[in-house]
């Protein structure tokens, strides 16, 4: 071993084993456990019954982690309205290409199936709903939506002219639905309405690698008028690598795609907001080494400097369907401090000055 | 029968009293948080419990539940929403919360949050674990090869930390 692995041996262990954990929790091990092993039984079980009435209908694991059982509804989705059951679990249930599934939530426990493990990460926003996705290539893939305090009832029309409503359980002291999605179906509105049923908000989805994604929220007398435009900002990163965005502009709002080039399978990862730092609690994928800073700046802007604690990086302005963004590529390992946006002239339009860590 | 589910259930129990703070310790080093940590050892342990008559079975039972941690721990990044914080707040630190009893002047482990996932499972396995480069493939599911990128590329960005750069040096 090199010094340096030395060195990491040594701290890693001696930081480690500063930590106490607190005493282990044999009961909700076991409580957690029976909880999987009871979903397990209860599909089989429903299974066999299903198997018997249609002669057909094996239970499927799909690659979610989520047990389906075969069940002869038409529509390509659907989602009941969740109940509290006798022991105090939310219970969440709903089809997907006619295929059964369901799970039950225990009271400050999250939900047994990977697939909704998001139900327990995230949480409302400041906009009327917030969706969190897991997926897999060619899969179904489940959300979690997460409705704002209030907000009472969400009507999402699905791209084959479904309608599907979706009402709250608890996860975690949040207010959840979860919906399970084929992989050819996808959201393309959602309104968001409040318990008198007065529409609050609607928005139309970006949908790209499978998952939606909500960026804009429209009034009721709002309409879109934001048009479509798309182009892809390219560079290089400190080491080297190709890098790009693609930028997508419609009445969705504005949302990227960054790739990784040219290495071979690299998932596109897909944000409908500015782009990522690094550091949140959301990451790129492992793919990338890098990551994409920057988004949409003022029209006015002819370059903007952002400060790094690796040192400031100056970028010119890209144009994209009239609008303009300002995009650098930078290897993880910095902290942003600061951006400063100039004119052509090298006047100062706009300062961020991003608070100093703890 | 019942009692073979008694007996399977206290080997079991041994098995996560022993192992226990090494995977609230590994997992620690995973996700920087003390919370995360134990409710992702919890939700690793619930998972080994449920397949624990293919885990106890297994070549390396330990090496079995450190794949399932991993695995478990791969999903909370699946997510592909990426938030912003530039226009407002300055990106959240993966800092260590408060109820832990770090000590303070620790650096070494935010210094492992800004590594990309990948790279910080492969330093824990590699140099908290002591495993061996073939070992780690293996629970991470990919190439010797990559186990070595991976772990020299967190070792040049680490490089910089002065914990190690102190130790090198002297």
């Amino acid at each position: 071993m090199t010094d340096i692995e030395l060195a990491l041996e040594h701290h890693l262990t001696h930081e480690l084993d500063q930590l106490q954990p607190r005493p282990v929790p044999t009961e909700a091990v076991h409580g957690r456990a029976r909880a999987i092993r009871r979903t397990r039984r209860v599909w089989a079980a429903g299974t066999l019954a299903t198997a018997a009435v249609l002669g057909t209908g094996l239970s499927v694991l799909n690659p979610m982690g989520l047990r389906l059982s075969a069940d002869g509804g038409g529509n390509m989705v659907t989602v009941n309205a969740p109940h509290t059951d006798a022991k105090g679990r939310s219970v969440f249930s709903g089809s997907e290409e006619g295929k059964r599934w369901s799970v039950a939530v225990a009271p400050g426990e999250c939900p047994s199936h990977d697939g909704f493990a998001e139900a327990c990460s995230g949480s409302p926003g400041n906009d009327p709903v917030e969706l969190a996705a897991a997926t897999s290539a060619g899969s179904t893939t489940t959300y979690a939506v997460f409705f704002r305090s209030d907000i009472a009832r969400i009507d999402m029309t699905l791209s084959d002219g479904e309608q599907v409503t979706l009402l709250p359980g608890t996860v975690h002291g949040n207010r959840v639905a979860l919906l399970v999605m084929p992989p050819k179906i996808g959201i393309t509105r959602a309104g968001a309405y409040a318990a008198d049923g007065r529409l609050v908000a609607y928005s139309i989805s970006f949908q790209a690698d499978g998952v939606a994604h909500l960026a804009m929220w429209y009034l009721p007398d709002e309409t879109p008028t934001q048009p479509e435009a798309s182009g892809t900002i390219t560079g290089t990163t400190p080491k080297g690598q190709k890098a790009s965005v693609d930028v997508h502009i419609g009445p969705f709002g504005f949302c990227y795609t960054v790739t990784q080039r040219p290495t071979p399978g690299a998932i596109p990862a897909t944000n409908c907001r500015p782009l990522t730092a690094p550091g949140s609690d959301d990451v790129p994928p492992r793919d990338l080494d890098w990551v994409a800073l920057g988004g949409r700046v003022d029209g006015q802007a002819n370059h903007v400097d952002f400060e790094l604690s690796t040192g400031t990086v100056r970028v010119p302005v890209v144009h994209i369907g009239g609008y303009s963004f300002a995009v650098c590529f930078e290897d993880y390992g910095f902290t942003v401090l600061g951006k400063t946006t100039y004119d052509a002239s090298g006047q100062v339009i706009d300062h961020t000055q991003l608070p100093a860590k703890p | 029968m019942r009692a073979d589910r008694d007996g399977h259930d206290a080997e079991f129990d041994e098995f996560m009293v022993s192992r226990w703070p090494s995977l609230v310790r590994f997992a620690y080093g995973l996700t920087g948080d003390h919370g995360h940590a134990e409710d992702l050892a919890q939700a690793t342990l619930a998972k080994a419990l449920v397949s624990w008559s293919r885990v106890s079975r297994a070549e390396d039972p330990d090496a079995y539940v450190r794949r399932i941690l991993v695995n478990l721990n791969r999903r909370r990044f699946r997510r592909r929403r990426v938030e912003e914080r530039l226009g407002g707040e300055a990106p959240e630190a993966a800092a260590p919360d408060s109820t832990d009893r770090l000590d303070q002047r620790a650096t070494l482990i935010p210094a492992l949050m800004e590594l990309p996932p990948g790279q910080r499972a492969v330093v824990m396995l590699r140099y908290w674990d002591g495993l061996t480069e073939t070992q780690v493939a293996a629970i991470l599911g990919c190439s010797v090869g990559n186990v070595r990128s991976q772990a020299s590329r967190a070792l040049a960005r680490l490089r910089t930390n002065p914990l190690l750069h102190d130790w090198s040096a002297s």
